[in-house]
């Protein structure tokens, strides 16, 4: 095991409250869901670190109010907050919530996925990769690094129900 | 730094960021400690009650550069760190303070070799002859404490002459090869020469030994191709270059001449190329035994000239030495070259002394296109040279300077479309003459105009064949053992090592 | 009526997006490729009637991952792909009309990102993500010899175009700026740097004098360079004898998201964008502008939002010769090609 970049992270619990309730309207299968920034975030919280068997809520790297989602115009701007500012794996931890997003979401969406302002090093160089789909695509080809993101996209189902 | 690091003119250049994972050491084993950067880049630990640790920053040593197969070439800033005039200051220093305390014993001798091609770009520089660079060079370094300065042509006659036996030996097998296969064909093409019943270390090396034969005396491309092109090692000539003979020459030879051991030798190159740092820290050239490098510092050109200010060195006025030599003999006083191009004359000599050696031609003379065809190439740092029996090749060489041309050698070695026997291989455009160590010119000087002058200067010093050299074949009779004897293999050829493609930590691939 | 676009036919047949389409030398085929691995050929079913086209020919095989762009050669019968397995493929047409890959070009460390044919047809010039451009010379039996590696972007480079009649390439790359590249006897250098961008530059294209050079850039806009050229009458600084390239003219508010494509047409001048707005756009010259060469204006003429509905458009290019002229193709990830007419 090569060492570890963050060996020590800070683990935050997650806020029971912060558990979406279901609507009668979102039950009824006849209704067309608007996405919205709670249902954006349930599919990032629980994807894993890639480092620690802890997910991206848990380490307070994504937050409920650091995703903006405009329906009507198809965008959504993810602000994430790496665990320490000069975190290397700053650029990964957004390629799995690019991929997870690419994955789950409907395809009209334009997605921004950036570094929270002034929580890392070199903010732009990984806000600019992360926007450039050219190197995403290119990763997604990268077997290694698909590997990498599919280990940390298993657990991003449980929506926020981990069991411990 | 910034500003060296600009002048910098490594032409394999690195293309990735260093991926060689680091351990950041945290001081205590507390989990609530976090880790905070400050705007110099500076890392602190800071723990729950506000207490701020400096945290060290991650070393990279030369050994973790040339296991890794992150980059291409080395990265420079650590060659700079690591190897540098700084740590010929410090030998000098504790040398004093041994002598001042009357502790003879952890006194070092102290030896310089420096390269012809640094001598030729200093007298240009400076508008001196390169002999009176290279007494002033020897006055200098002995003022600050340095007992013996040596120049690299002495070395580089044994690796001539080490690298054209090598070539002869693999051209038998190859030509044995070809009688066997097809007695009429003569077409050349990449062979990989076999020999049944081989005995001995030097022919198991053989048996995978292949034509066309390249040149190793470039450490920037001897990194490359250990680092990308696995395949190609058993085609690179297995002969030293001429710092590692050195190298060899001074903690074995001298060492035992003076009576001391190899670990109290230190022994500092002057070069005119930075990957020479790297090649002097392979592990090939590590004692076990003494816990010494046959080189232990490379310093650049332009390093020396850093050290001429650093000293209030003048060299324009400076007073001479007069030189060191082996073995006291009447050219005392002079500098002497081997023919051929500044990069060595690797070609020259080879093809020369192939051509006598297996064909009985005496008289050709590559420099002066005296019995060869020499045949421009695409650019000026590709040539090709054909020695033609009766108007049929019989020896193809070629030279192949700068990142382009290996690139289209590697492609044909590969692709087995190869027609040379030989080819002198340099990482630099215009060879070593334009070294990255080397110094530059004045800004009104365009660059090529500059290395024709430097290139000039070096090709000025009159050339003596290696086989002349009577100090090279006395030491061969009185060091190695005569000729082709085991120690002279030892100590004068060494091998290649592929880099394992390994990937590092699959978490921090750089996409 | 006012000018406008409208859309003559859709080419299906990609499995993944389309990053590139480029037309042959006469017209007669167009060329798209993509993240399907595949390059495919395009040709009107009958010569009337534009609105059905065929997929004659599937180039596939030779490269294991995505096919980022594709180029005719000058004579039309060979195609180079440039490919994220860091291969360039160079496909010939055989004489029974099927192509085959008769060379991959190795060297790059990594995805290789475009490729382009000289002027002369000679020259063959490539680009990728390890920051390099390297130029390759065409040599006996489909064979290449690299004549040089360029080293002076600190990033990906992203796009190369060769001048429409010199030997002089440009390259657009993800450390914001362009680069013209010279040669001087055998050496290859850069002789200027455009600076402006404040970001990735994606695409890049000549007018027909090659006098001029659009760029259009992940910063929203889109910019005009001009060459100007030594001892000029404007005073401009210029480097040795070198012509000095300086931004003319910079169009924004146009597109909302990244332009990831630009094409000049060399036979009536107008530009035309595709962009991750999903939008194309088609700019005209002002005819008040055309007597000032130094500041030429552009101005919006039409444009079709949701080109290829909800999808990002990665490549727009326009007709190369008379005939029709007023064709455009564009390729969008949503995996299908698009043949425009602009009709004013």
């Amino acid at each position: 095991m090569p060492e570890l970049i963050n060996a020590n992270p800070t683990i935050y619990t997650p806020s029971k409250k912060s558990h979406r309730v279901i609507t009668p309207e979102e039950e009824d299968e006849n209704i067309e869901d608007k996405i919205d920034s709670r249902e954006v975030f349930d599919l990032i919280r629980s994807i894993s670190d890639p480092e620690h068997p802890l997910t991206l809520e848990e380490l307070n790297v994504t937050q409920l109010e650091h995703v903006t989602v405009d329906d009507n115009n198809d965008r959504i701007v993810i602000e994430f907050t790496p665990t320490i500012p000069h975190c290397s794996m700053a650029t990964l931890i957004g390629l799995c919530i690019r991929v997870r997003l690419l994955r789950s979401l409907p395809e009209r969406f334009k997605v921004d996925i950036n570094v929270r302002k002034g929580t890392h090093q070199s903010e732009q160089a990984v806000n600019k990769q992360l926007n450039d789909k050219e190197r995403v695509a290119a990763a997604l080809e990268n077997t290694h690094l698909l590997e990498v993101v599919n280990q940390c996209l298993t657990t991003a189902n449980a929506r926020g129900n981990i069991d411990k | 730094m910034s500003v060296i690091l600009k002048d910098l003119n490594d032409y394999i250049a690195p293309s990735q960021a260093c991926i060689k994972p680091v351990e950041v050491n945290k001081t205590s084993d507390n989990k609530n400690n976090v880790i905070k950067i400050d705007d110099s880049g500076g890392y602190y630990e800071v723990s729950l009650d506000g207490i701020e640790t400096k945290l060290q920053t991650a070393q990279i040593t030369l050994d973790d550069c040339l296991a890794c197969s992150g980059c291409i070439t080395s990265a420079e800033s650590v060659l700079i760190t690591m190897q540098s005039q700084e740590e010929l200051y410090n030998v000098l220093k504790l040398n004093k303070e041994a002598i001042d305390g009357n502790k003879l014993d952890e006194k070092k001798t102290v030896v310089i070799s420096i390269a012809p091609q640094s001598i030729a770009s200093i007298a240009a520089k400076y508008d001196l002859t390169p002999l009176q660079v290279a007494k002033r060079l020897t006055y200098f370094f002995k003022s600050l404490g340095v007992h013996y300065v040596f120049d690299t042509s002495f070395s580089r006659d044994f690796s001539l002459l080490e690298s054209a036996r090598e070539f002869v030996e693999r051209f038998r097998f190859y030509q044995e090869k070809q009688q066997k296969k097809d007695p009429v064909n003569n077409d050349v093409k990449s062979t990989r020469i076999k020999r049944n019943g081989t005995s001995g270390g030097g022919d198991e090396a053989m048996s995978e030994a292949k034509l066309p034969m390249l040149a190793s005396a470039c450490p920037g491309w001897i990194c490359y191709a250990e680092k990308t092109h696995g395949f190609i090692l058993p085609y690179v000539s297995q002969t030293k270059s001429p710092q590692q003979i050195m190298g060899s020459v001074v903690k074995d030879y001298l060492a035992n001449k003076l009576g001391i051991k190899p670990n109290n030798i230190y022994h500092v190159g002057v070069m005119m190329c930075y990957d020479k740092k790297l090649e002097a820290s392979r592990p090939d050239f590590f004692s076990e035994e003494y816990q010494t490098r046959d080189v232990d510092c490379v310093i650049t050109t332009g390093e020396v000239v850093k050290m001429f200010e650093e000293s209030d060195y003048d060299i324009k006025t400076s007073e001479e030495s007069s030189l060191d030599n082996f073995t006291k003999t009447s050219q005392e006083e002079e500098l002497l070259r081997s023919s051929g191009s500044a990069s060595g004359g690797y070609l020259e000599f080879i093809l020369e002394y192939t051509a006598r050696e297996i064909f009985n031609i005496t008289g050709v003379d590559v420099d002066k296109e005296q019995g060869v065809i020499v045949k421009a190439g695409r650019n000026k740092d590709f040539k090709e040279i054909t020695l033609e029996i009766d108007g049929k090749p019989v020896l193809k060489f070629a030279s192949a300077y700068g990142f382009r041309n290996i690139q289209n050698l590697v492609r044909k070695i590969k692709s087995n479309n190869s027609p040379y026997h030989y080819v002198e291989v340099m990482a630099c455009p215009s060879g070593c003459i334009n070294g990255g160590g080397q110094l530059k010119p004045d800004e009104k000087i365009p660059i090529k105009d500059w290395i024709l002058h430097v290139n000039d200067i070096y090709r000025n010093v009159n050339s003596l064949s290696p086989e002349k050299n009577d100090v090279v074949l006395n030491l061969y009779s009185e060091w190695l053992d005569g000729i082709e004897s085991e120690k002279s293999k030892k100590l004068l050829r060494t091998q290649y090592h592929a880099v394992e493609t390994t990937l590092v930590n699959p978490l921090a691939v750089k996409w | 009526m006012s000018p406008n676009l409208e859309q003559i036919a859709e080419l299906k047949g990609h499995t993944d997006r389309v990053w590139s389409v480029a037309w042959s030398p006469t017209g007669d085929v167009l060329a798209s490729c993509g993240g399907d691995k595949t390059v495919r050929l395009w040709v009107p079913t009958s010569e009337n009637d534009s609105s059905e086209w065929t997929c004659t020919h599937v180039l596939e095989g030779a490269h294991k991952r995505t096919i980022r762009s594709v180029a005719w050669s000058l004579d039309g019968r060979q195609l180079a792909t440039a490919s994220f397995d860091a291969l360039t493929g160079i496909w010939e047409r055989g004489d029974g009309g099927d192509y085959e890959c008769v060379a991959t070009l190795e060297g790059h460390e990594n995805e290789t990102k475009s490729v382009a044919w000289s002027s002369s047809g000679s020259l063959l010039a490539t680009c990728g993500r390890d920051k390099s451009v390297w130029i390759w010379e065409a040599a006996e039996d489909n064979d290449f010899e690299c004549l040089s590696v360029l080293q002076e972007h600190t990033q990906d480079v992203k796009m190369v175009i060769w001048h429409p009649t010199h030997e002089l390439l440009a390259s657009a790359s993800y450390d914001d700026t362009i680069k013209i590249w010279r040669d001087d006897d055998d050496d290859w250098y850069c002789s200027d740097t455009l600076e402006g961008h404040e970001s990735t530059v994606w695409a890049i294209d000549f007018d027909k004098t090659g006098d001029y050079l659009v760029s259009a850039s992940d910063d929203k806009t889109i910019k005009f360079w001009k060459s100007f050229p030594n001892n000029n009458q404007e005073g401009m600084d210029t480097y040795r004898v070198h012509p000095k390239w300086k931004c003319v003219h910079t169009l924004s508010g146009h597109h909302s998201r990244c332009i990831y494509s630009v094409s000049w047409s060399k036979v009536h001048g107008r530009v035309a964008s595709g962009s991750g707005d999903n939008v194309i756009r088609v700019f005209e010259q002002d005819s008040s502008s055309q007597d000032d060469i130094n500041s030429p204006n552009f101005s919006l003429v039409t444009s079709v939002s949701s080109a290829h509905g909800i999808a990002d458009v990665n490549c727009i290019q326009w007709y190369p010769i008379e005939k029709h002229s007023n064709w455009l193709a564009t390729a969008g990830d949503d995996g299908i090609v698009r043949i425009w007419r602009f009709v004013e």
